[in-house]
């Protein structure tokens, strides 16, 4: 029990003291998850949208592939995006192996299909009178595209928040891809991972609390986003 | 002039008459519906209309029972979704859901209304904005406000979450009215809502008709309110349309009797005679009158009926008279004339008179 408490007061002490090591992990998470959430929202919003407003051929087979891949394992992920960006993969020559765009690029595969699956479960359990609102008042293919995502803004927020804790937590495609290079490609959780295994309590407890402190401060912004739409 | 469906098998749709064409600046014509068709994926036809013309500046009332599709009728008038077949003519020109010429002169109130995730306000303004309305954006939301009986300075601010059932109709409503549009398509506005707004609701669909000439097509259970401000009532069942009159829809079985009729039999010991039905529960189309048809069976095309309420459409200056045949509900419409001379008085028993061979099944 002890060293666990001077576990927690170390981890303070590097917190406070702005320790370097420390500090480039949380940049380099900081980074690399705010990259990959961007990627996976840039794609996945529209695709969950079209995927819950529109009917086509094959629609159900598609959500199925799109929930099963909810429960990506991320060291598969992190296995495959290695295996396609290492130098015999088809992207070798691209140079993303051990690099902080390589570990977004895995966490933003992570990603896809929740922000797809989630936009387009939001999408399905809006009013089915929206659509027929929104053209009976006048509004244009695009005001109706933009307008119905806005309605649905809650159950965007909600994808958002899920996806970034899943990229947030996840060490198996950051081990992999980004290989846990010290400044370079280390980023909170495979720096715990590491610290850990050393027997090095202090800087992993003070990453975790890092974590949980950027947990709550994007759990209190969606709050806030969510009271004043 | 239009009239009830004509004879025929299951297969043969009601006709309304479509009337001659007008110049088309001078036509007093907004819509124009020829052989519209919808049915949902491969299913059956839920709607159909070989043709109809509906003329500007008037109210037309939908009736029927719930399914026989007056809801599709309206969402494909206010092209918010597509027929599977036929066309509708808005203003002489064909139209589609986002057509530009319509889609800033129709508008459609659905029975269960959709509020926007935003203040009464803003919602109100949605439709102008589409429009590029910028100037005069709160003189137009409170005015339409005013016209559905809502305070502006009690409303504007409010969330949908924060109003009433009835509230949220009236603001609904009032989304569409600030719009001023020439169309004006209300699916049951006044249902589920309470009477003080059900009666807000009428009198402003009243006053769009009268200050701004709005075309206004709704469809509503409620028979007095449409007998009394309808200049013009469409009866609709499983898809038919037709004007609504002295026809009445007599739901089956039908059993076999004699001479090759088949009959249904009245809780109160009366027959109802028609040809043979395609199936044994079909539908009839039947027009009962009060005066006896000259070439009629005698005794064998007789209803004995019994009054039970009398509504004045006061546009047609006729009067309609409902009636309880065994346990049927039947609809004739006589002139006021003719209910003084039969001295027509809920309670009172009639006969009433068919054609069996004029018999339409559906």
């Amino acid at each position: 029990m002890e060293f666990i408490v001077s576990g927690f007061l170390k981890a303070l002490v590097l917190l406070t003291s702005g320790d370097s090591e420390t500090y480039s992990a949380i940049f380099a998470t900081l980074r690399v998850t705010t990259a990959s959430m961007a990627a996976s929202l840039l794609l996945g919003i529209p695709l969950g949208f079209l995927l819950g407003h529109h009917d086509f051929p094959g629609k159900r087979q598609v959500r199925i592939v799109v929930d099963t891949l909810l429960s990506l394992p991320t060291v598969f992920v992190g296995l495959m995006v290695y295996a396609f960006i290492s130098s015999r993969g088809p992207f070798g020559g691209m140079g993303l192996l051990f690099t902080l765009p390589g570990i977004a690029i895995g966490q933003a595969i992570l990603a896809l299909p929740i922000v797809i699956s989630l936009v387009a479960t939001a999408t399905q359990t809006t009013d089915s009178n929206l659509r027929t609102t929104l053209i009976s008042l006048g509004a244009a293919r695009r005001d109706l595209l933009l307008t119905s995502l806005w309605e649905t803004r809650h159950g965007i927020i909600t994808a958002v928040l899920v996806a970034y804790g899943r990229v947030m937590t996840e060490v198996g495609i950051s081990m992999m891809v980004g290989g846990n290079i010290k400044w370079h490609t280390r980023t909170i959780t495979t720096a715990i991972a590491l610290e850990t295994n050393k027997g090095l309590f202090a800087m992993g407890i003070a990453l975790g609390l890092v974590l949980l402190l950027i947990a709550f401060s994007v759990t209190l912004g969606v709050t806030f986003l969510r009271r004043r739409s | 002039m239009t009239g009830p469906p004509s004879p025929g098998g299951r297969d043969t749709p009601p006709t309304v008459c479509v009337q001659p064409l007008r110049g088309p600046d001078m036509s007093s014509v907004i819509y124009r519906v020829s052989d519209l068709v919808y049915a949902y994926g491969n299913g059956p036809r839920v709607l159909d209309v070989p043709g109809l013309e509906i003329e500007r500046e008037t109210i037309t009332g939908l009736i029927g029972p719930n399914g026989s599709g007056k809801t599709t009728f309206l969402k494909l008038l206010a092209f918010v979704q597509k027929p599977v077949q036929g066309e509708v003519r808005f203003k002489d020109r064909p139209a589609v859901p986002f057509a530009e010429h319509a889609r800033f002169g129709v508008t459609f109130l659905p029975q269960t209304p959709y509020l926007l995730k935003r203040s009464v306000y803003k919602n109100i303004a949605y439709g102008l904005k589409v429009r590029g309305v910028t100037n005069d954006l709160d003189r137009r939301v409170e005015g339409a406000l005013a016209l559905v009986g809502l305070s502006a300075e009690l409303f504007r601010s409010r969330h949908p979450e924060a109003l009433s059932g009835g509230q949220a109709q009236r603001v609904a409503l009032a989304a569409r009215l600030a719009l001023e549009p020439e169309v004006l398509l209300l699916d049951e506005p006044t249902a589920n809502v309470d009477a003080e707004s059900a009666h807000l609701i009428k009198e402003a669909v009243l006053a769009a008709r009268q200050e701004r000439g709005t075309t206004v097509l709704v469809a509503s259970h409620d028979l007095q309110w449409m007998y009394e401000v309808a200049d013009r009532l469409l009866q609709m069942y499983k898809g038919g349309i037709w004007e609504a009159g002295n026809t009445n829809v007599v739901l089956g079985p039908w059993r076999p009797g004699s001479d090759g009729r088949w009959e249904k039999h009245l809780s109160d010991g009366g027959r109802i005679r028609v040809p043979r039905p395609p199936f044994p529960d079909a539908s009839a189309v039947i027009e009962f009158s009060l005066s006896r048809p000259e070439n009629g069976e005698a005794g064998a095309n007789i209803l004995l009926g019994t009054v039970s309420r009398l509504i004045l459409e006061q546009k047609r200056e006729a009067v309609a008279v409902t009636l309880a045949a065994g346990h049927l509900t039947l609809t004739v419409r006589v002139s006021c004339r003719e209910v003084e001379s039969r001295g027509l008085l809920p309670g009172r028993q009639v006969l009433l008179c068919y054609d069996p061979d004029a018999v339409v099944f559906m």
